[in-house]
């Protein structure tokens, strides 16, 4: 089984999502689909071969479908769409969340465009509305083809805090893993992507994700979530399972001496890992020698946590072809697809069947 | 030979730091400084139960008690003092003060008059709110025998990379002062995550101060500071060092990707990471499965990039004992005492036969 645990597809042009917003916010403003992120590098945002004849690279469910079902041999592809970050007005950005639902379920999930249900879709999220966030659960837990809920990176209060929990319960509930993904870059009003304010460059804000990634894992362990929440399960969707690793052995180290300030985490910290964590890998993620990338997935139980994501259309695709090759074989299956098709209950007998129920 | 490179006196109950501030800010002086200890409390207050003095004084405040722990037990040759009696203040002028006041209380006591025995040095503390003052305290005191590097609250709102501070940079390598930054938790306010603000100290301790030090770091490499003061170097004191692996890993493969962005600057990352940067080893890592610590080292070459410290006299004290025995016999040597003495020119007394 060979699986995409993260693509992100985008409307053909901004406006095309008002088709799916409700009113007010149809007819006024709203952020760019693809926003350009705080200092990327003049360099193409997409993937060579990724842009159709017209509309956004990514924007084609043909085109990737023929890139990665077919010509990649992947069985199943999860699509990750992006919002368009944090809006000043929560309202907006709600709305926005719920149209991309509808969008994605009327385009790249429906019949026309996914007959054999390869692709499968996530359920895009405002946690920090729980009321709504709840209701778009909801919404869409009974489609055959959404198999996650999608959370921004960035927050004004960290995945930990009480205040989110109804909205991991829903997810549970239904079965649903939550996976974190930047944004985009957002509009502004995120906090600054470091603990010391805005860096000058690409590359830093960049590369200070999956640390970002290790604070939101860091407050739903050091908040006990995954014991008041049995079920749920997080996908840190910007790799980092090598940046989680260092930093969870700092947090168990921690936990030993400093327990009495969460009871609430009644295990070593990295212990949670196993049944409620899983890591998508990029292509930044590990050492680049693949014996060393095979030293470091061994050193974090990537055989177990990891899963490949190609990314696409993204400047940095992954193409499945070929990729992680060099690994072990037993770790290689079980990242390029093993781990996904178990967390997201995909089998490769289902995908025909699938096609008669849409 | 021993070297630990982050030790912290204290004031004993009958000293303030009043005296030791310049005199038209005595009356603005708050013993402390401004920030708020007590957001995230650390366990056991933040010291080992065994530095307290039997007289009551606070622990790392008593230097015969100090001397017989370090020196005696634990064995270190050389001890580089990293004080943070003072905390530090938003107002530059008050900051300053303050920082004026901790080394003069330095310089008096724990590198004067507690340190007969020549085995003490210590870090002059700078204001990071104002480049000027913190290029004024480098040149008073340059040329002080025993303040062998700088140390700055990291705690910011810009990045050091930026041109803001490159005064300060450019004093420093002038000088050979190497300069330190430690911990991220002192000061007003409370740390401010790109998530939002934590909860608990584990999560603050564990996971986003490491992520301050990130942010630095990457930050003066694609500033080209180690470019344009090529002999400047920073120490990263205990905010780990396990951490240093993925993030190389990640600067190597993508600085070809967006190379465009840095048309200015000469070599690549990890070439800066081993010439201009080093990190202190406590706390220890300490995976489950020891022997990944090892692993991990080998891949990044950390025995050019690690100096031991103990964090004397604080509550996750690193004994040496335990650590250095944790180590491959190829990189003990540099981490307990090589790498520490080139940088601080210490002269190196070769181990005798045990």
């Amino acid at each position: 089984m060979r699986v995409d645990a993260a693509m992100h597809p985008v409307v053909t042009k901004s406006s095309d999502l008002r088709t799916w917003l409700k009113e007010p916010w149809r007819s006024t403003g709203l952020p760019e689909a693809v926003n350009r992120d705080l200092m990327r590098p003049k360099t193409p945002w997409y993937a060579e071969g990724s842009k159709p004849a017209s509309g956004f690279a990514g924007s084609d469910p043909k085109l990737a479908r023929r890139v990665l079902l077919e010509e990649g041999d992947l069985d199943y592809v999860v699509l990750l769409p992006l919002t368009r970050g944090m809006m000043p007005n929560l309202r907006r950005e709600v709305a926005t969340a719920a149209a991309t639902n509808e969008w994605l379920a009327a385009t790249w999930l429906s019949p026309e465009h996914n007959p054999d249900g390869r692709f499968k879709g996530t359920i895009r999220i405002v946690p920090r509305s729980p009321r709504d966030a709840i209701v778009e659960i909801e919404r869409w837990a009974g489609h055959p083809h959404f198999v996650q809920v999608g959370v921004p990176l960035a927050t004004h209060l960290p995945y930990g805090r009480q205040e989110y929990l109804p909205v991991w319960e829903a997810a549970a509930r239904h079965g649903l893993p939550v996976a974190v993904h930047d944004d985009g870059g957002g509009i502004g009003i995120e906090f600054p992507p470091t603990c010391v304010g805005y860096p000058t460059t690409f590359i830093e804000a960049f590369s200070m994700r999956p640390f970002n990634a290790a604070i939101q894992l860091s407050s739903l362990i050091c908040e006990g979530v995954f014991e008041q929440v049995k079920d749920l399960v997080f996908v840190f969707a910007d790799g980092s399972f090598d940046v989680a690793g260092p930093m969870l052995w700092r947090l168990d180290k921690d936990w030993k001496a400093a327990r009495s300030d969460i009871p609430w985490t009644e295990h070593l910290p990295s212990s949670y890992l196993k049944d409620h964590v899983r890591f998508v890998l990029q292509r930044w993620d590990g050492p680049g020698g693949s014996d060393d990338l095979a030293k470091a997935l061994d050193i974090w139980n990537g055989a177990e946590l990891v899963m490949y994501a190609s990314n696409y259309p993204h400047w940095d695709y992954l193409p499945p072809q070929g990729a992680l090759a060099d690994l072990p074989g037993q770790t290689r299956d079980a990242i390029m697809g093993g781990n996904a098709a178990k967390l997201y209950r995909l089998n490769q007998a289902a995908a025909p069947e699938m096609a008669e129920h849409v | 030979m021993l070297i630990d490179c982050d030790v912290h006196p204290q004031l004993r109950k009958d000293e303030s730091l009043v005296e030791y501030v310049p005199e038209m800010f005595r009356d603005r002086f708050v013993e402390g400084g401004t920030g708020l200890a007590g957001s995230y409390p650390a366990p056991n207050k933040g010291r080992r139960v065994d530095s307290i003095p039997d007289d009551g004084n606070p622990s790392g405040s008593d230097p015969a008690l100090f001397e017989r722990q370090l020196l005696g037990d634990a064995g270190v040759d050389y001890a580089i003092h990293l004080c943070d009696v003072g905390g530090s203040a938003i107002d530059p002028d008050l900051d300053g003060a303050i920082k004026r006041g901790m080394n003069n209380w330095m310089a008096s006591k724990w590198l004067g008059e507690y340190n007969r025995h020549g085995r003490y040095r210590g870090a002059l503390n700078v204001s990071m709110a104002s480049p000027e003052l913190a290029v004024r305290e480098i040149e008073d005191w340059a040329g002080h025998p025993n303040f062998v590097q700088l140390l700055g609250n990291p705690k910011v709102n810009l990045p050091f990379g930026h041109r803001h501070y490159h005064p300060i940079w450019e004093a420093a390598a002038r000088h050979n002062m190497p300069f330190s930054i430690h911990k991220a938790s002192v000061g007003l306010p409370a740390l401010l995550t790109p998530a939002g603000y934590c909860s608990y100290y584990p999560e603050i301790h564990s996971v986003a101060e490491p992520t301050v030090y990130v942010a630095h770091l990457m930050s003066f490499i694609c500033e080209g500071v180690f470019d344009k003061y090529p002999n400047f170097k920073v120490v990263f004191v205990e905010g780990g060092f396990g951490w240093v692996a993925p993030l190389i890993w990640r600067l190597e493969k993508m600085w070809d990707a967006v190379r465009i962005e840095f048309p200015h600057i000469k070599r690549r990352p990890s070439d800066y990471l081993y010439e201009n940067v080093r990190f202190t080893t406590q706390p220890i890592e300490e995976p489950e499965r020891r022997r990944d610590l090892n692993t991990l080292l080998d891949m990044i070459d950390a025995e050019r990039i690690l100096m031991f410290a103990t964090d004397y006299p604080h509550w996750d004290y690193d004994d040496p004992q335990r650590v250095l025995t944790r180590l491959a016999d190829g990189a003990r040597e540099r981490i307990a005492y090589r790498n520490a003495a080139e940088l601080y020119k210490f002269p190196v007394i070769e181990p005798t036969k045990h």
